[in-house]
C-alpha cells in the first residue's frame, strides 16, 4: 500500500508543482486511488427522467409550466404555498426541468429532504443556473472549512447564496476570522446564517469590527456574537450606536479584573444592534428618536473628517 | 539526554523572561490608566453620581448633549453692513430668532389654551428634595469609607444618618421655639466645669504603683480613634450638598413675568432645531468693524429676562464672557452699560474686542464702560436699574470635556466646595447695589441645584436678616415660552434652567430674576 501511494505521489508531482495547493493534491490522490468524493459521484450521475404522477391541486395555477409543476409534485411536495411561489417567480416556473432535477439531486444526495430542497431553490432561484460541478465544489469547500457535513447542510439550506461563492480563499479567510472570534463551528455557522453579508464584505471591515468589539467595547462572552448580527455591520454602524450609549452613560466597558459571570448591566449586543432606531433610542438608551437621529448626523460628519484626516496623514507619510 | 532537556527548558525560560514586558510599560494599559485619572473623567463620574439622582430619567439625554458640541448662534453687528449680513445668514439657512419669537408671542396671545400647557409644564418641575438627600447619604457613605478603611456596615451608616436627620429636625424645632441664637451646642465651658460633669470610664483608670499597672487589663485593650489629627483643613463634601438642604426660607413675593419684548435692534440668527452646523468666523465689513459675533445661544434667555428699557443703567457685575456684553450692546437700549471684569485682568481684552464691533463716533450714544474692580469693591449702590450676575460655577459643559481649569481637578477641590458661598456673596452684593424696583438676573453655567436655587435662597435670606429687604422672584416660565422652539427651558424652583438637549444643544444655564421691592425704606 505504501509503495502504491509513493508511486501515485511521484506521478502527480508535476501537477502538484503547478497547482501548489494541498487541496488539489488530495483530490488528485483520491482520483488516482479510485476514491471518489461526493461531488464527483453526484457530477457523474446520470439524470434520469422520473415518471410523474400528478395529483390535482385546487389552487395551483394551471397555466404555469406544467412540467416543472409535475416535477416538483413528483418529489411529494403538496404544499400550496411553495407551489404558488414557484408559479409566481418566472425564473422558477420557466426554467428547464433538467436544471431543477440537477439541483434537487444534489440536495437530496447531501441529505436534504425534498421539501427543504425546493424551499432552498425558491429562496435562491439563481441556483438553477449554476452548474452542478460549481455547486458541488462550493459545497465541498464549505465542508473542508468546517470539517462537518451536517452544520454545512443546515447553513446552506438557510443561506443557499453561499453556493455562489467560488473563491475558496474567501470562504477560508472569513471562516478562520470568525472562528478566531467565536471559537466554535456551530457559532460560526449561526453567525453566517444570521448575517450572510459577512461573506460579501471586505475582510478588513470584519477585522476592524471584531477588533472594536473586543478592544473598545470589551465583549468577553463569545456566545453574544452569534446571537446578534453585529459582525455583519460596518464599523461606522457599530461605532455610532456604541458611542451613543457610551455618551448617554448606558454602556460601561466591563472591568477585566471582575469575573465574567457577574452581570455588567450593559445592554447585550443583540439589544444594541438588532433593534430598530426607535427601539434602540427609547428602550436601550432612554432618550428620544430625534436625539439619536441628530447624533447620527453629527457622527457622520465627524466620521468624514476623521477619514479625510487619516487620508491626509497617509499621503504625508508617503 | 537529561542535560539536553534541562538546558532546552532553561533556555526557553530565559527567552520567555526576556520577552516578558511588565504591564506598567504597556502603552495601551498606561493610556487607559491615565485616561481614568483625567479631570474630565473625574468630573463625569461625579456628575453621573449626583445628577443621576437629581434628574433621573432625563440625565442620559442631558449627558449626551453635554458631551456633544454646543449649538451656536450669531448676533448681527448693528454697526456693520446689516442688510448684507442678514442676506448672507439667510442664504446659509439661518433663522432670525426675533421673527420667530414675535410669531410665537402672536400665537400665544391668539390661543388662550397655552395657559393650560403652561400649568402642565410647571407641574413637571423636577423633584429635587428627595434626590438631594440620596446624594447626601451616598456622599457620606463614600467619605466614611475613605476615612475608615475597614468596611463599614451599611446599617450603621443608615442609623447615623437617621439619627443626624432626627437631631437636625429637633434642632430646627427647638430653634423655632426658643428663637434664633438662644442655644449654641459648640459653646465653650471652662475645663474644670466640664470635668465635673464628665462621665468617666472607671475601668480605664490606671492606679498608681506597679500593682495598678499589672492589674490594669485596660492597657492591652484596643483603643479606638476618637479624633483624626492633621485634617484641620479637611472640608467634607457632604457639607457642600447640605448647602441646599439646610437653607432657611426667607420671605419673598412671587409674581408671574409677562412675555418681554424682543429688542427691535437685536438680530440673533441660528440654525433650525436638529441642525448642528457651525458659523464661519466673522469678517470686517465696509465700516471696518466685524459683521457678527458668534455666541452661545443659551445666553439670549437671561438677556431677554432682563427686559431692557431705553436709557437704563445696566451692570454686568462679573463679566465672565463676551456673549452677554455683546448682546446687551447690540440692543442699543442702555443709557450706561458697565462691564465689570471682576479683577480678572480681562478688561483690556474686553475693551479691544468691543471696540472692534463699535465705532468710536457712536460710543457716546450707547455708552459702555469696562472696569476691572472686584465685585465687592463696587460702591455705586442704587445706581443701576438692571444687574446681571454670571457667577463662577463648576461650568459643567467645560468640566466634562476639558482638563484645563477644570473645577473638578483635585487641586481645586476646596474652591469647588466653597463655590456656593462665594456665589451667595456676589449675588448678595448685586442685590444691595440694585435700585429699588430694579432687577437682578442671576446666572450660572451649571445644573447643580446647590449652586442655583440654593444660592438664590441663601442670598434672599442674607438680605432679609441683614437689612429686612424683601425681593420679588419673577416666575419666568410664561415669559420664556416663545423661546422653547430653539431652547429647552425647564422651570426650576426660583428660576429657569436652559437644559442641554441634543437637537437644541444649549446650556446648561440657570437664571433667576429678582426684583427689589419698592418703598423698603418707608416700611422700616
Amino acid at each position: 500500500m505504501s509503495m502504491l501511494i509513493r508511486d501515485i505521489t511521484f506521478s502527480t508531482m508535476n501537477t502538484l508543482m503547478k497547482s501548489s495547493s494541498l487541496r488539489s493534491a488530495f483530490k488528485l490522490c483520491r482520483q488516482n486511488l479510485g476514491i471518489s468524493t461526493v461531488a464527483d459521484r453526484v457530477n457523474s450521475m446520470q439524470i434520469v427522467n422520473r415518471s410523474t404522477t400528478v395529483s390535482p391541486c385546487s389552487n395551483f395555477n394551471e397555466t404555469a409550466n406544467s412540467i416543472t409543476q409535475n416535477l416538483i409534485k413528483s418529489y411529494g411536495i403538496k404544499n400550496e404555498n411553495i407551489l404558488q411561489k414557484v408559479v409566481d417567480l418566472p425564473i422558477l416556473s420557466n426554467s428547464d426541468p433538467s436544471e431543477w432535477r440537477k439541483v434537487m439531486e444534489i440536495f437530496t444526495f447531501r441529505g436534504s429532504s425534498a421539501i427543504v430542497s425546493v424551499q432552498t431553490i425558491v429562496k435562491y432561484p439563481a441556483l438553477l443556473k449554476l452548474s452542478s460541478s460549481r455547486i458541488n465544489r462550493a459545497w465541498d469547500d464549505w465542508v473542508d472549512c468546517f470539517q462537518e457535513t451536517e452544520i454545512v447542510r443546515e447553513m446552506i439550506e438557510k443561506q443557499p447564496i453561499f453556493l455562489s461563492i467560488s473563491s475558496t480563499a474567501d470562504i477560508r479567510s472569513r471562516y478562520e476570522q470568525l472562528k478566531h472570534i467565536v471559537l466554535s463551528k456551530k457559532a460560526v455557522a449561526q453567525i453566517l446564517i444570521t448575517c450572510p453579508q459577512i461573506m460579501f464584505q471586505s475582510l478588513t471591515e470584519l477585522h476592524n469590527v471584531s477588533d472594536y468589539l473586543s478592544e473598545v467595547m470589551i465583549v468577553r462572552n463569545a456566545a453574544e456574537y452569534s446571537k446578534s448580527t453585529v459582525l455583519g455591520c460596518s464599523l461606522q454602524e457599530v461605532m455610532v450606536r456604541h458611542e451613543f450609549l457610551d455618551k448617554c452613560g448606558k454602556y460601561k466597558p466591563p472591568n477585566l479584573k471582575i469575573s465574567e459571570s457577574i452581570p455588567t448591566g450593559n445592554a447585550t449586543l443583540s439589544e444594541i444592534y438588532d433593534t430598530t432606531e426607535e427601539e434602540f433610542a427609547c428602550k436601550v438608551a432612554g432618550v428620544t428618536l430625534e436625539e439619536f437621529v441628530v447624533f447620527q448626523s453629527m457622527f457622520a460628519k465627524e466620521w468624514e473628517s476623521r477619514k479625510t484626516n487619516s487620508d491626509e496623514t497617509d499621503s504625508d507619510d508617503e | 539526554m537529561l542535560r539536553h532537556t534541562f538546558l532546552s527548558s532553561s533556555l526557553k525560560m530565559y527567552s520567555r523572561d526576556l520577552l516578558y514586558i511588565p504591564k506598567r510599560w504597556n502603552k495601551k494599559y498606561k493610556e487607559k490608566r491615565l485616561e481614568k485619572l483625567r479631570n474630565h473623567n473625574k468630573a463625569l463620574a461625579q456628575l453621573d453620581d449626583f445628577y443621576g439622582s437629581v434628574y433621573k430619567d432625563s440625565w442620559p439625554s442631558i449627558r449626551i448633549a453635554l458631551l456633544s458640541e454646543e449649538k451656536k448662534g450669531v448676533v448681527v453687528n448693528n454697526f456693520s453692513d446689516k442688510e448684507r449680513i442678514q442676506k448672507y445668514l439667510m442664504s446659509i439657512g439661518a433663522y432670525n430668532l426675533r421673527k420667530i419669537f414675535n410669531t410665537e408671542v402672536k400665537i400665544m396671545n391668539e390661543s388662550g389654551g397655552k395657559q393650560k400647557q403652561h400649568r402642565e409644564m410647571s407641574s413637571n418641575i423636577y423633584q429635587i428634595d428627595g434626590s438631594i438627600e440620596e446624594a447626601l447619604l451616598r456622599q457620606k457613605q463614600s467619605e466614611m469609607a475613605d476615612i475608615y478603611p475597614e468596611p463599614v456596615d451599611s446599617k450603621i451608616i443608615e442609623n447615623t444618618y437617621q439619627s443626624l436627620t432626627e437631631k437636625h429636625n429637633e434642632d430646627v424645632v427647638d430653634d423655632s421655639k426658643e428663637g434664633s441664637g438662644s442655644r449654641d451646642p459648640t459653646q465653650d465651658t471652662p475645663l474644670a466645669e466640664s470635668l465635673k460633669s464628665a462621665d468617666y470610664d472607671t475601668a480605664r483608670i490606671i492606679l498608681p504603683g506597679p500593682t495598678g499597672i499589672a492589674l490594669s487589663a485596660s492597657l492591652y485593650d484596643f483603643v479606638p480613634t476618637s479624633k483624626l489629627k492633621g485634617l484641620d483643613d479637611f472640608i467634607p463634601e457632604s457639607t457642600h450638598y447640605k448647602y441646599y438642604k439646610d437653607v432657611p426660607e426667607a420671605p419673598y413675593d412671587l409674581e408671574i413675568e409677562e412675555v418681554p419684548q424682543f429688542p427691535d435692534h437685536l438680530d440673533v440668527y441660528a440654525f433650525e432645531r436638529g441642525n448642528c452646523d457651525t458659523f464661519e468666523y466673522s469678517r470686517r465689513g465696509s465700516t471696518e468693524v466685524f459683521d457678527y459675533h458668534i455666541l452661545r445661544l443659551g445666553y439670549l434667555a437671561p438677556v431677554l429676562a432682563l427686559d431692557l428699557k431705553n436709557g437704563e443703567n445696566v451692570l454686568d457685575m462679573t463679566g465672565s464672557n463676551l456673549d452677554i456684553p455683546m448682546l446687551i450692546c447690540q440692543t442699543l437700549t442702555p443709557g450706561l452699560f458697565v462691564i465689570n471684569c471682576g479683577a480678572t485682568r480681562r478688561g483690556k481684552y474686553f475693551l479691544r474686542y468691543l471696540e472692534s464691533f463699535i465705532y468710536d463716533s457712536v460710543e457716546e450714544s450707547c455708552k459702555f464702560v469696562v472696569t476691572d474692580d472686584h465685585p465687592f469693591a463696587i460702591e455705586d449702590a442704587g445706581m443701576y436699574d438692571k444687574i446681571i450676575v454670571t457667577v463662577p460655577s463648576t461650568f459643567d459643559r467645560k468640566a466634562v470635556t476639558d482638563d484645563e481649569n477644570n473645577m473638578f481637578s483635585p487641586s481645586l477641590i476646596k474652591e469647588r466646595l466653597k463655590l456656593p458661598e462665594a456665589q451667595t456673596a456676589v449675588l448678595s452684593k448685586a442685590l444691595e447695589l440694585v435700585k429699588e424696583g430694579g432687577s437682578v438676573v442671576y446666572c450660572t453655567e451649571t445644573l447643580s441645584p446647590i449652586q442655583n436655587d440654593a444660592v438664590v435662597q441663601r442670598a434672599l435670606e442674607a438680605q432679609w436678616t441683614k437689612s429686612n429687604t424683601k425681593f420679588t422672584i419673577r416666575d419666568l416660565s410664561r415669559a420664556m415660552e416663545p423661546l422653547q422652539s430653539f431652547l429647552k427651558i425647564v422651570p426650576a424652583k426660583y428660576g429657569q434652567l436652559v437644559t442641554p438637549f441634543l437637537p437644541n444643544n444649549c446650556g446648561p444655564l440657570y437664571f433667576s430674576k429678582l426684583v427689589k421691592n419698592l418703598n423698603q425704606g418707608n416700611s422700616e
